[in-house]
């Protein structure tokens, strides 16, 4: 009996011991035992309506239900590359000081006494109008802007104020690493007289030479209705927003829309080695791209899939997992597709000490080149679907706005934008691995860094 | 995982919503009606509702129409005014650690599913709180509490972890102060110079050294005594009911074991310490000149909700934008600054401050720049201030708060402001009751006051 209660007890102690162990192992291995459970998706569901409009493209709206409206107004007129460098920023940074019968004052003063905001940006390929406010003044947000855009006073002090302020600001960039980096990407990206190749010089020669006249010039045919692309999104009826835009539109000449379809390369020279620009500053800052793909390509969808993977899915991407987390080297890190009407290409950026960036651009090659050659599991693919869902979430009337917008952009059809999300759920492993072979091969990498010259400890890493 | 030091905070949300990190308890006496809870809430009214937990931790549900999407997380009253002398930066690197995994959960994993299923998922801590939040699909929001409700009992402190996680830190700071010159005596030198012996005077990301020494004991001591649900609450915002709110928040964190009273031992400044500060820096990595001008918002100003609403709308009217009085002054009219503007910056133990921060013109100099603006400034509440501007700042903070209820993200950081200070839902909920009941004399008073006191100069300017 002894003997027999003597093994019990050993069992006992055996089984207890055995699951601490088991415990242990799975902390300190990093075995995962939490359950999250089952979550069901559901699509999104907006209510949308098509405008009609006096202006070329019709206007999308999105009904919502809080007393709030956003809309925004793309003009496709080419932007920044179809006027000398920097002009563009000049006449926008000086549309707000004073149009209509209101000087910049009276013009900021009712702007921001009926809680209207009113951005007006431009970019290398168009002009972009974004307002919201509360839904009872959004007539009011018309006509201000109906004035911005056709009366604006431009007054040659104002904007004389505004090229020093660009200048000022341009001059502290010089101090940047994150723009010293930029211009020297440019320069290898655009070669030759690309209209995208503006650097901080170019810009900081031109500024200071503009006339009134030129300025003037640059405003007559920054705004036409045949360029603009309008969605609004709000708890506004279609009448109303149809007669508004109508208003709107109605002062603004319709000129004859000369916009070419740009054609839009997507490969990047060959570089030998990472280009360096030096700046002193405890920390450096590494631009990379890659190549890209067309933004009409059907591959589209699986190429953002691809780069979530990659550099642009937040923790769960694999340059933060093994950059950031697994070595520590950086704060932040990733990759982005930067598609413009001239240009497709993947660029990505990370900052560290100078001693660590020849490390930071060795971990980047091998995070591409075992994407290149591992392509994605089912798994993965699985888990960037419901990744790309949830960041469908539409909480507000500008949410509501950007999705939508972005569908358009993305030549998603009205009916189809309820459904976007098709375009990744339908996706197969092949479809994305495919595309990583076209995209991600690590020879095609272009590195720049900037910041102080990493050459001494380059040559350390390298003999140890 | 970010910091969000006061600095940022104003500038990262509305104007409305860093004026309201109001001081406590509504004024119950002249507020009556006001905080009477109501079975509907009228239309001003936020729909707010909240219950305590029997382990004391507090849930706050706040109902947005937001098709489908909330914005959720937990906040802990624990931020660097807790930090001890000789590790300041413990609470923000506590931060950090929460991503690193728990017993039954590695950090990959845990980052993976908060990555997979929230639109947006991160961290942030500040002087007086630590933050956990995540905006997602109604549907998902099970698996973001299970993982917090996890964090807040069984984190993993491994030290292989803490080692990397100190690199990335300290990536952190140098990309946050010694990358930024201008940010580093703005904030560090400034709130240095500004508390004499209060624990407000630590910078939110701590000292490099301090950081490289921090290790598991300071950490594991830490986690234990502030991250228990009796110093935390958790936020939920959107559409969703109290009932739904509170099942899914009781099943996950109803078992957690209620911690030990905590005790603080935080030092406060004296109410007046009879001194001025003039901070001086030049630097060739600076090319603009900015001045600013700090004053003391004594605690007692700011102690109920009506109270600091007032002293905000006092703020805005002088220096709140481009329609401020000082703007309209010294950026329009006498056109000795590129910009203007103010920031409100409130502590839950220890005096405020507001500041005056403009970008001045190199025509000119700090001194003409600072006498101006005092010259305004002395002359404010008896001679620019009058009932029309009192009564459209009010209009146009009742307009914010609609805007708010649009963005579940804006009104989550709103309640979080709140929520520092250990405010009630009532006193959130009827902000814009309390607004409408702010007098022109009281507002009046309250701007005597906000300037009367200028403690810190603060010019920063390229190397001459």
């Amino acid at each position: 009996m002894k003997t027999k209660s003597f093994k019990i007890l050993c069992f006992g102690l055996f089984a207890v011991a055995s699951f601490y162990v088991f415990k242990s192992w799975q902390v300190y291995s990093d075995k995962s035992t939490m359950d999250i459970g089952k979550v069901e998706l559901s699509q999104v569901k907006l209510d949308l309506e098509e405008v009609k409009s006096t202006i070329k493209e019709p206007i999308w709206l999105v009904k919502t239900k809080n007393p709030v409206v956003a809309f925004r107004i793309r003009f496709k007129n080419e932007g920044e590359r179809s006027f000398s460098p920097g002009l563009l920023d000049i006449v926008v940074s000086t549309l707000m000081e004073g149009a209509g019968n209101r000087d910049a004052t009276a013009l900021k003063k009712v702007l921001d006494d009926n809680s209207i905001s009113m951005s007006i940006s431009s970019s290398l390929d168009e002009l972009t109008v974004d307002v919201s406010t509360v839904s009872s003044n959004f007539g009011l947000s018309i006509d201000i802007l109906s004035d911005i855009i056709s009366k604006a006073h431009l007054k040659a002090e104002k904007l004389e104020i505004n090229k020093q302020g660009l200048m000022v600001s341009l001059q502290q960039n010089k101090f940047s690493t994150g723009t010293l980096a930029d211009d020297a990407m440019k320069q290898i990206i655009y070669p030759g007289d690309h209209p995208y190749r503006i650097t901080t010089d170019d810009l900081m020669k031109h500024i200071p030479t503009y006339t009134k006249e030129q300025c003037d010039g640059c405003y007559k045919s920054m705004f036409s209705a045949d360029d603009a692309v309008i969605t609004i999104a709000g708890n506004i009826d279609g009448k109303v927003v149809e007669e508004e835009f109508k208003k709107l539109f109605a002062s603004v000449a319709a000129k004859k829309n000369d916009f070419k379809n740009a054609v839009q390369n997507t490969d990047l020279p060959h570089q030998e080695k990472p280009v360096h620009v030096e700046l002193d500053n405890p920390q450096s800052t590494v631009l990379f791209s890659l190549p890209g793909l067309q933004r009409t390509s059907q591959e589209r969808f699986a190429l953002r899939i691809a780069n979530l993977v990659f550099g642009s899915g937040g923790f769960s991407s694999k340059l933060f997992k093994h950059v950031r987390n697994q070595h520590g080297l950086v704060y932040g890190i990733f990759s982005q597709i930067s598609d413009f009407d001239m240009h497709s290409h993947i660029s990505g950026m990370a900052k560290t000490r100078p001693e660590n960036v020849s490390l930071v651009i060795k971990d980047i090659k091998e995070e591409c080149a075992k994407l290149y050659n591992d392509g994605i599991t089912k798994e993965e693919l699985e888990y960037f679907k419901t990744h790309k869902f949830s960041k469908n979430v539409i909480g507000s009337t500008n949410a509501a706005l950007d999705f939508v917008d972005g569908c358009r952009f993305d030549y998603i059809k009205l009916e189809n934008v309820n459904h976007a999300l098709n375009n990744y759920y339908n996706l197969t492993v092949e479809d994305v691995n495919k595309v990583i072979k076209k995209v991600f091969d690590p020879k095609t990498l272009v590195f720049v860094s900037s910041g102080k010259s990493p050459i001494e400890k380059e040559s350390k890493n390298e003999n140890n | 995982m970010k910091i969000i030091n006061n600095l940022l905070l104003c500038f990262a949300l509305s104007a409305f919503v860093s004026s309201t990190l109001a001081a406590s308890g509504a004024d119950t006496k002249n507020n009556n009606k006001i905080v009477e809870d109501k079975a509907v809430p009228s239309p001003d009214q936020i729909k707010i509702d909240e219950e305590t937990l029997s382990n004391g931790l507090r849930i706050i549900v706040v109902h947005l129409n937001t098709n489908g999407a909330v914005t959720a997380g937990v906040g802990y009253h624990v931020g660097s005014v807790d930090d001890p002398r000789d590790v300041v930066g413990i609470s923000h690197f506590l931060e950090h650690m929460m991503f690193k995994g728990t017993k039954n959960i590695n950090g990959d994993k845990l980052k993976e599913i908060m990555d997979k299923f929230n639109k947006v998922s991160n961290a942030f801590t500040d002087h007086d709180i630590t933050c956990y939040h995540y905006s997602c699909n109604k549907a998902f929001l099970d698996v973001g509490l299970k993982i917090e409700a996890d964090r807040m009992q069984n984190l993993l402190l491994k030290k292989s972890d803490i080692a990397k996680e100190k690199e990335v830190i300290i990536e952190e700071r140098k990309m946050r102060m010694e990358s930024d010159p201008r940010m580093r005596y703005k904030y560090e030198s400034a709130i240095k110079s500004m508390f004499l012996y209060s624990n407000y005077s630590y910078p939110v990301i701590g000292y490099l050294d301090q950081i490289k020494n921090c290790d598991k004991k300071a950490l594991q001591k830490h986690y234990d005594k502030f991250y228990r649900p009796n110093n935390a609450f958790v936020l939920i915002v959107g559409d969703i009911t109290k009932e739904e709110a509170v099942i899914k928040v009781k099943k996950y964190f109803g078992s957690i074991k209620t911690g030990e009273k905590i005790t603080r031992e935080i030092v406060v400044d004296p109410k007046e310490t009879g001194l001025t500060y003039a901070i001086d820096h030049q630097s060739k990595q600076i090319s603009t000149h900015d001045l600013d001008l700090v004053f003391q918002v004594d605690r007692s100003l700011i102690n109920n909700m009506k109270k600091y609403m007032t002293i905000e709308i006092a703020a805005n009217i002088l220096a709140g934008g481009s329609s401020s009085i000082l703007y309209e002054n010294i950026v329009d009219k006498k056109e000795l600054s590129y910009n203007l503007d103010s920031q409100l910056d409130i502590r839950s133990y220890d005096n405020g401050k507001f500041s005056v921060s403009t970008v001045y013109r190199e025509n000119t100099n700090d001194i003409i720049v600072e006498k101006e603006i005092k010259n305004i400034v002395e002359q404010y509440a008896n001679k620019y201030l009058t009932k029309e501007l009192v009564e459209k700042e009010k209009k146009k903070t009742l307009n914010q708060i609609e805007l708010m209820k649009d963005n579940p993200d804006s009104m989550f950081m709103y309640c979080i402001s709140n929520l520092v200070l250990h405010r009630t839902k009532d006193e959130i909920k009827d902000v814009s009751n309390i607004i409408k009941s702010i007098t022109f004399e009281e507002v009046q008073k309250a701007a005597e006051k906000l300037v009367s006191r200028n403690i810190m100069r603060i010019h920063s300017h390229p190397e001459s």
